[in-house]
């Protein structure tokens, strides 16, 4: 009883100083600032519980919890900004657009036909002249061309939809660009494409055909993710209990590759991360054929899960307690095997036959075309200073945005290329640090959780895929500190994001973002390398 | 089954003491949260498009924060440290007065709660650390600190100086002598006159040698630190000078110009000095408490009585430069500033007039003219102009105090309070308690 009134006197005066901070509106700076607020603020309860406990008095357990706990809800409600969302965000139609027309119809559209065809359609439905004004980007070649050239060949569309599919195509693509300003519109159709794996597109088809893209639909599918956030924290509350529980939530509301402008309110972006948070509960709960799979499903909606069965499989490795989990390591990797063959089936089922081979080839693509968003190892061994996009906009007065992003989209993939060499020897001395650490990690969902937080190391991902490594508050309870490192790894990054100087150029702030994360993952693996020490 | 050791007495509440302390000088300090930017801040923080960026950081690095010295000279304060407290300052908090003011009242708070914990380590009664260490956060210098942007760095240098210090106790001669050494050169790397808290370490050491070895390593320091990042034009002579007045009352120095920086410095290190001469006093705990609140009780008595007196004593030279003074523009200063501190605005009205007719540029009688035409009913953006130009002639926010405190006192006039609000970012102040200008 102490506890739950402590939880709601704490969340209610903490939201509504947030609701106070934020009544003016929230920007890029001022979220920074409240999430670092709230971040630094549970980095400060953690380290007063523990000098407390250090001097002999400890703070009696229902404060103690009940304060995390109020300090998470707090968080959570940070995530949404404390209500002071700018208006129209109930849907994130930029991102629906993508995931649910290019789901729904993946068959017509394959991976590089879905801004083509959506500028027949509104053609189609009378936007002819806003269609011949503006641009999209061509997905085969990556570049951003004149829309009116999908308009000189209509048929290459049309004649992939039956009469029937065509006009439910043209109807969700006109629900979904009436909510949306002309230059937001203008801004979806220059944007990558759409990019899951086919086994997504049976699931996300399979939802699309089921809800409608009406404005109700629309907001109950933008309000799964939500669910599924929550999902998570139940799922890590139920396998660790509530002190990961908390922190998981802390560390989910305060992040800044997650946060609410880029997953808040789209669709179905979080089904991987819910589906990783079971297979690590899962496993820890000791059912590692049900963990397995869900792994497995994680591993085919978006490929670099897939890393986690290797985590799986060498815990431990070269000590006594490998043979002891040999039995749980076996079913976790059938499970995942089967998981990965019924998900490869569903996709073929859905998006035809040669769905694999054509997403194969079109993520490769898609992975080597840059993008000031994105995150990892390459990012940083890739980086020169005179690539970045302040630079090059300054080397380039009066020209077009177009112009200079290209140019700087040419300068960043030619110096990824020239970095591949040292990239891959750091790649091989991170995997000798993370062998070192899995060794040591001893029980298979330490080493999940693990092998996980190596996939920005192992390949660059977009930005907000780091989402995931809320996960790493699973480990708190493994090793001493993790906790106050994880809350101060949370309360720095968002410190970083309030600097102009980091955080006004995309590029900028995505480095900075790579090297924090990136650097997190290798202090966990030493923490895990090294031995723990006596208390 | 072994049991734990028994709390020593008072364990329990080992902790309320210090959020006590760090609240308490955060509310004394809460009035800095309303003052504006002033000239100088704006000079460092909006007029400085090196904040901005990395690239920026570099330059301010290289060559120094803008500032203000003297009548409004800008230049250059070479402290890598304040370059970068600066660039971090507009980075975190843009030019946001309150955020940039909070932040220094909670390291003044940081302060207290340092100094509070380093006493205690001392085996001191809780009470009487307290108030030592409330004693130097509520030093009337310490509010300059607060006030204005300028203070941070010094705030900065005092707070490593203080955390070191608590470390210096178990440490070997050798270790404490470059303990002394590097706090020295890092607080005058925060604020270039603020080298002398390396003495604070230093005092602490062990043993008498390393007392020793430690001061003249921090002595050293702290002149390396004094010559290399002090502002372009300090001579060392200055910067001693300074180092003396800052401890004394405003007047004594003509004009004042030292700053607050070395002011709480010297408190410190005399507060922090006398530690040990009372730890000797006695054994019992009582007498030293004791000691020590007298101590302070004392030393703030002779604070006052010394600003009492020269306030008589600054009385007494103005009359002589008044009535024998060989430079006519001094004179006509002296008389006007009698005046104004005899609470006669009429009296100084012909002086004010002939101080600005034979010093246009200084803008020394600006103040004293904008409050005449605020008694003759001009309008307030007239008034407004004079008073930021009297402002800009003074070097710091202590300084303009001590001026203001002359004007408050001879125009009791809400308009002019209202117009030096609006011209300055502060309200016009009023005489504490034995406080001289």
């Amino acid at each position: 009883m102490k506890r739950a009134l402590v939880v709601v006197a704490v969340a209610v005066a903490g939201i509504a100083l947030g609701v106070f901070a934020a009544h003016r509106g929230v920007d890029e700076w001022s979220g920074a600032r409240l999430r670092a607020a709230v971040a630094f603020a549970a980095l400060g309860w953690a380290l007063w519980l523990r000098s407390r406990r250090r001097a002999g008095t400890p703070v009696e357990l229902p404060v103690a919890h009940g304060v995390a706990a109020g300090l998470a809800v707090i968080a959570a409600a940070a995530w949404f900004d404390f209500g002071a969302l700018p208006s129209g965000t109930a849907l994130h139609r930029h991102d629906v657009f993508h995931y649910y027309v290019g789901s729904k119809y993946h068959r017509e559209l394959g991976y590089t036909r879905l801004y083509a065809c959506a500028a027949v359609a509104e053609a189609q439905d009378g936007g002819e002249t806003a269609v011949r004004a503006r641009d999209m980007r061509d997905l085969v070649t990556d570049h951003v061309v004149p829309a009116a050239a999908a308009l000189d060949h209509p048929e290459e569309c049309t004649s992939r939809f039956s009469p029937a599919r065509w006009r439910s195509f043209r109807t969700d693509v006109a629900n979904l660009h009436a909510g949306m300003s002309g230059a937001a519109w203008a801004e979806t159709q220059t944007d990558h494409g759409y990019n899951p794996s086919p086994a997504w597109s049976a699931l996300g088809g399979t939802v699309a055909r089921v809800v409608p893209s009406t404005a109700a639909g629309l907001r109950a599918l933008a309000g799964l993710d939500v669910v599924l956030m929550a999902g998570v924290v139940a799922v890590l509350g139920a396998a660790f209990g509530w002190r990961v529980a908390a922190l998981a939530l802390t560390l989910a509301g305060v992040q800044e590759p997650g946060k609410f402008t880029w997953l808040g309110f789209s669709m179905l972006r979080l089904d991987w991360f819910a589906l990783l948070a079971v297979a690590v509960a899962l496993l820890r709960r000791r059912r590692p054929g049900l963990a397995g799979a869900a792994l497995g499903l994680a591993a085919v909606m978006r490929g670099f899960p897939a890393l986690g069965i290797a985590g799986i499989v060498l815990a431990g490795v070269g000590t006594p307690s490998f043979a002891r989990f040999a039995t749980l390591r076996r079913r976790a990797v059938v499970g995942f095997a089967a998981a990965v063959a019924v998900g490869c089936v569903l996709g073929a089922a859905a998006a035809g036959p040669g769905a694999w081979t054509e997403w194969t080839s079109h993520i490769r693509r898609h992975a080597a075309a840059q993008a000031s968003n994105k995150v990892g190892l390459g990012v940083i061994v890739a980086f020169d200073p005179a690539l970045r996009v302040e630079r090059v906009q300054a080397a380039m007065p009066g020209a077009s945005a177009e112009t200079w992003m290209q140019a700087w989209a040419d300068g960043a993939r030619s110096a990824h290329e020239r970095s591949t060499l040292p990239r891959r020897a750091l790649q091989l001395a991170v995997a000798a640090l993370w062998l070192a650490a899995l060794r040591r990690a001893r029980r298979p969902w330490i080493g999940l959780v693990l092998a996980l937080l190596a996939a920005p190391l192992a390949t660059d991902l977009s930005g907000y895929y780091l989402v995931y490594f809320v996960l790493a508050a699973c480990l708190a309870g493994a090793r001493g500190g993790v906790e106050r490192a994880l809350l101060g790894f949370a309360a720095g990054v968002e410190v970083l994001m309030v600097m102009p100087a980091v955080a006004w150029f995309y590029d900028d702030r995505f480095l900075a973002i790579s090297v924090a994360y990136v650097g997190l993952a290798v202090g966990l693996a030493i923490a895990f390398a090294t031995r723990p020490r006596r208390v | 089954m072994t049991l734990p050791p028994p709390l020593a007495p008072g364990a329990a509440h080992r902790w309320t003491s210090w959020p006590a302390v760090a609240a308490t000088t955060a509310l004394a300090h809460a009035l800095a949260l309303r003052g504006q930017l002033l000239d100088a801040d704006r000079l460092a923080l909006v007029r400085n498009p090196a904040t901005r960026t990395f690239a920026g950081l570099g330059v301010l690095l290289a060559d120094g924060t803008p500032a203000l010295r003297g009548a409004g000279i800008a230049t250059h304060d070479p402290a890598p440290i304040a370059a970068l407290s600066t660039w971090l300052g507009w980075q975190w908090f843009r030019a946001e007065p309150m955020a940039q003011h909070a932040l220094g009242v909670a390291l003044m708070a940081a302060v207290a709660v340092q100094i509070l914990r380093l006493v205690e380590e001392a085996s001191w009664p809780r009470p009487a650390a307290a108030l030592l260490a409330l004693s130097v956060t509520l030093h009337p210098a310490a509010w300059d600190l607060t006030g204005a942007l300028g203070g941070r760095p010094v705030l900065l240098a005092v707070l490593v100086a203080v955390a070191v210090a608590r470390r210096v106790r178990t440490a070997g001669l050798a270790a404490t002598t470059a303990l002394a050494l590097v706090t020295a050169l890092l607080a005058s790397a925060c604020a270039g006159s603020a080298g002398l808290v390396g003495l604070v370490p230093a005092l602490r050491s062990p043993t008498r040698r390393a007392r020793v070895a430690a001061s003249i390593a921090a002595l050293a320091g702290a002149s390396l630190g004094a010559l290399r990042f002090n502002l372009p034009d300090a001579s060392a002579a200055a910067i001693a000078r300074d180092a003396v007045l800052a401890w004394l009352p405003t007047p004594w120095s003509t004009p004042p110009m030292f700053g607050p920086s070395l002011g709480l410095a010297v408190h410190v290190v005399a507060v922090v000095a006398c530690m040990p001469l009372l730890a000797r006093s006695g054994p019992r705990t009582s007498i030293r408490a004791g000691l020590a609140a007298s101590f302070v009780v004392v030393l703030l008595a002779v604070l006052g009585a010394i600003r009492g007196a020269a306030w008589r004593t600054e009385d007494a030279r103005l009359e002589a430069l008044a009535s024998h003074g060989a430079d006519a523009t001094e004179t006509a200063a002296a008389s006007m500033r009698l005046a104004l501190r005899r609470h006669r605005l009429v009296d100084a009205a012909p002086w004010c007039a002939e101080l600005a007719r034979r010093s246009p540029d200084s803008g020394r009688a600006d103040g004293c003219l904008a409050a005449l035409a605020v008694t003759a009913g001009a309008p307030s953006t007239a008034v407004r102009a004079g008073l930021q130009r009297w402002a800009a002639s003074y070097d710091d926010r202590r300084a303009l105090r001590a001026g203001a405190l002359e004007l408050s006192g001879a125009v009791p006039d809400a308009r002019f309070a209202e117009a030096f609000r609006e011209a300055t970012g502060y309200a016009l102040p009023h005489r504490r308690p034995g406080e001289s200008p």
